[in-house]
């Protein structure tokens, strides 16, 4: 606990990554998450996300450079004990469900962990309750839906209560109102005060979760930043290969007038009101 | 003019389920159409695809209700692989409907199960590779390219065979946005050069919108609204069906709220500064 | 280092004259490989025929590839070197020792010649024109595709598993296939599904329309691969005939120039 207090969740030193001989994928990455944080990452394809997702939990060790978690570096620890302290909820559930019950597959880590059955029990309740899962506890992932499924994976690393929660590409393949049921879950974890590391195409969804965000690029962080001064940086984000979002990218056509800054809809329309008033 | 798709009170129930995946489905599409078909997940949109090109119930399995014809032709006496050269599929796991080992066999695939003669199949193979602006990544493996390539590469393999419609089922789903858009701006260009009828079916309407004539919409494996995307789009009880109403729409409804009605609802950045622009001159 | 090995089987896109042969013809020079290295244990003719396949690597521009692969099986070539040099009670126990492991270094060559310059939906056409039905040609050509897809898919399997604490590396065998079940099951059903997106992908572009099929690639046996078939033919037929009908070391006196 104590470190805890002390150090950053994440810090990245000069990490350095290539996948044998090939051209490096990470570029001399430098990062410091702070404890509680909640940021989404943003990236184009091949722009290093995911590589950099497994160098959290020790998947990946850095060709160069060091990874620290709370203060301690990946390569002194097995991923098993990293796992603990950063829980990672991968982009398919179905690279990762396998068990003959929901109940089951939400006590894997816990099991694997060696907690106690009554503390695993209680858990799985309390995670599948949350996760509005609880009358599926019999059923097989399986027979479940895509949505529901993806609820799975995440309950089945938020059980044992890791601090660091990290999900790659959550809202791939999901509708709108999976989208909604992800950012309330978002919510609930920030309240935890769990530090949060989301991985993401999508950028409605950033503007509305992710109070900071971090923009990767060829294997260098480009940008760490509040979201709002991220994504109304059109330069920025061409950089990046990435498509601003609507809202600001109109209210950059009337740069003169209205406010530089804007994000969202009710903001957009209170700048024109503004503006007409006059 | 007459459809070039028309479904009849169309339902279809996979084998061993109780539920109707689709039911009482009416529709008309006609020739040179850029349909949007979106909805939740589990809405029937992809059963839906299945049956344009006879997937359902050639390879699916399961009760058929009502009349389907494509291109004159009924689905239930006509099997996919006759239906091939009317309808491309383009499917949205990108790396499932790549099955050879270069960008050139993928698309000759088709047309050697056409049994085409070899001059034609190359001649073809140049010219959707032309088409789709990739004759760089002709000899390269699926497995090499990036998510956008494959997709692209998918469509050309469709295209080769000279369909009419094309169905695209989520295309941009493992796509990153930069690479949806390169996308979305092929589909415009190739359906007016080659008078194509497209049926695409997405999640991402802030970004097709304006590229769209016909919206329709679908719930519980049923059509609650179609027509014009502004019509659509506006229309009340989309709301309760919980699709992601492009942000555009939604700017366009908050200012009624407020007493300012722009002319019509923008689909487009280039037409909401337009209407914008005329609301501040006012 | 398992990688590596593969380099060296992996078709590689080149201009040489290996790559244009017909795949027929290669394959009757892997078969004349095998005979002729199988029936000879003698050092000098092994190194023969271990210096053709290093020449022809070299006329397939394909060294580096190769030399990955062979220091990918290192370990092997050194492991049948050891073995059986302090295992045969023979007394020349060091030159037959180097030549079996020279056997084993050029009969893998051979193959990574056939493969580095073969292109597998040649290789398909091949199986054809030998009567082999198209479905297994395919089923072929398919599975070489999916390999690199399949092995992909298992790999992030396995993080995933890690990742919620499940450990591979500890405990003995049998436990440790018991803990491979959370990455088996996943595999299997993505396996299945995928199996069926291939078959719906397959028919959705006209597969089974008819019986007679086209082809786009056109294999033809041209008179340098007559040459080539002719020569590995009578390369290997001069080998039987001194292996077992003048007899190895009455040819070394015949060889040996008159006083």
């Amino acid at each position: 606990m104590v470190s805890k207090l002390i150090y950053p969740a994440i810090t990245f030193e000069d990490v350095w990554f290539s996948y044998s001989d090939l051209e490096p994928v990470l570029k001399g990455v430098n990062l410091c998450i702070n404890d509680g944080e909640v940021v989404a990452i943003l990236g184009e394809n091949g722009a290093g996300k995911t590589t950099f997702i497994k160098h959290l939990n020790g998947l990946l060790k850095p060709t160069q450079g060091n990874v620290y978690i709370y203060g301690e570096n990946t390569r002194s620890i097995s991923v098993a004990k990293l796992s603990r302290k950063v829980g990672v909820v991968f982009q398919n559930p179905d690279h990762q469900l396998f068990a003959e019950t929901v109940e089951d597959e939400v006590s894997f880590a816990l099991r694997n962990f060696n907690y106690p059955e009554h503390i695993i029990s209680l858990r799985v309740e309390k995670i599948l309750k949350m996760l509005d899962l609880w009358e599926y506890r019999k059923t097989s992932p399986f027979s479940l839906s895509g949505g529901e499924r993806k609820r799975v994976a995440i309950a089945s690393v938020l059980s044992y209560d890791p601090p660091i929660v990290v999900m790659d590409e959550p809202t791939v393949g999901q509708d709108y109102a999976q989208k909604q049921k992800l950012s309330e879950i978002i919510r609930l974890l920030q309240i935890q005060g769990k530090t949060i590391i989301v991985v993401t195409h999508d950028i409605e969804f950033v503007c509305e979760n992710f109070p900071k965000t971090i923009i990767l690029s060829r294997g260098n962080i480009i940008a760490y930043d509040f979201t709002r001064n991220i994504l109304t940086n059109f330069e920025l984000l061409l950089k990046a290969n990435l498509l601003p979002p609507q809202i600001p990218y109109l209210a950059s056509r009337f740069n003169s007038i209205v406010s530089k800054n804007v994000l969202y809809v009710w903001e957009m329309r209170n700048e024109l009101l503004r503006v007409m008033r006059k | 003019m007459s459809p070039i798709i028309e479904a009849l009170n169309l339902s279809f129930r996979y084998a061993g389920e109780e539920r109707w995946a689709i039911k009482s489905i009416n529709l008309k599409i006609y020739p040179g159409e850029l349909v949007l078909i979106t909805g939740p997940s589990g809405c029937g949109k992809t059963t839906l695809c299945r049956c344009f090109n006879g997937l359902i119930p050639h390879f699916y399995e399961g009760e058929l209700e009502g009349i389907l014809i494509v291109d004159g032709l009924s689905i239930v006496e006509n099997k996919t692989c006759k239906l091939a050269q009317r309808v491309g599929m383009v499917f949205q796991n990108l790396e499932n409907q790549l099955i050879m080992l270069s960008v050139e066999d993928e698309i000759a695939f088709g047309l050697e199960n056409l049994n085409l003669p070899r001059d034609t199949i190359k001649e073809r193979i140049n010219e959707v590779l032309s088409i789709l602006g990739i004759e760089h990544l002709r000899y390269k493996s699926p497995y090499e390219l990036s998510g956008g390539e494959q997709q692209k590469v998918a469509i050309a393999a469709c295209l080769a065979m000279k369909p009419k419609i094309l169905v695209l089922d989520e295309p941009t789903a493992h796509l990153d946005p930069l690479s949806s858009k390169v996308l979305f701006d092929i589909l415009s260009s190739i359906r007016k050069r080659l008078n194509l009828t497209i049926i695409l079916v997405e999640h991402r309407l802030d970004m097709v919108a304006s590229i769209v004539d016909k919206v329709i919409v679908m719930d519980k494996g049923q059509i609650i609204l179609q027509g014009g995307p502004r019509e659509v789009f506006t229309t009340p009880i989309i709301k309760a069906i919980g699709i992601g109403i492009p942000k555009l729409i939604l700017l366009y409804e908050d200012l009624l709220l407020n007493n300012l009605k722009l002319d019509f609802p923008p689909l487009n950045i280039n037409e909401a500064e337009l209407l914008l622009r005329k609301l501040l001159s006012r | 280092m398992s990688l590596n090995i593969i380099q060296g089987f992996k078709f590689n896109r080149k201009n040489t004259v290996l790559h244009s042969f017909d795949p027929r013809a290669k394959l009757v020079y892997i078969v004349s490989v095998l005979i002729l290295s199988l029936i000879f244990s003698e050092l000098c003719p092994m190194l023969i025929i271990f210096v053709s396949t290093i020449l022809l690597i070299i006329v397939a521009k394909a060294v580096n590839e190769w030399l990955k692969s062979i220091k990918g099986s290192f370990i092997i070539v050194l492991m049948i070197f050891m073995l059986n040099y302090f295992l045969l009670p023979a007394e020349n126990a060091l030159s037959l020792s180097i030549s079996l492991a020279l056997r084993f270094l050029t009969i893998i060559s051979a193959f990574s010649i056939f493969f580095m310059t073969t292109y597998p939906e040649n290789f398909a056409l091949a199986l054809i024109k030998l009567k082999v039905p198209y479905d297994h040609a395919l089923a072929f050509t398919m599975a070489l595709r999916f390999i690199p897809t399949l092995a992909k898919e298992a790999q992030t399997i396995i993080d995933a598993q890690r990742s919620r604490g499940l450990e591979l590396e500890s405990g003995n065998f049998i436990i440790r296939i018991k803990r491979f079940t959370p990455v088996f099951i996943p595999l299997f059903i993505n396996s299945f599904r995928r199996a069926s997106q291939i078959a719906e992908a397959m028919e959705s572009r006209a597969f089974g329309y008819s019986n007679k099929r086209s082809y786009l690639h056109e294999l033809s046996f041209t008179t340098y691969d007559t040459l080539f078939t002719l020569l590995c033919i009578i390369l290997t037929s001069l080998g039987l005939c001194i292996k077992f009908y003048l007899g190895y070391s009455e040819t070394l006196v015949l060889a040996r120039p008159w006083p």
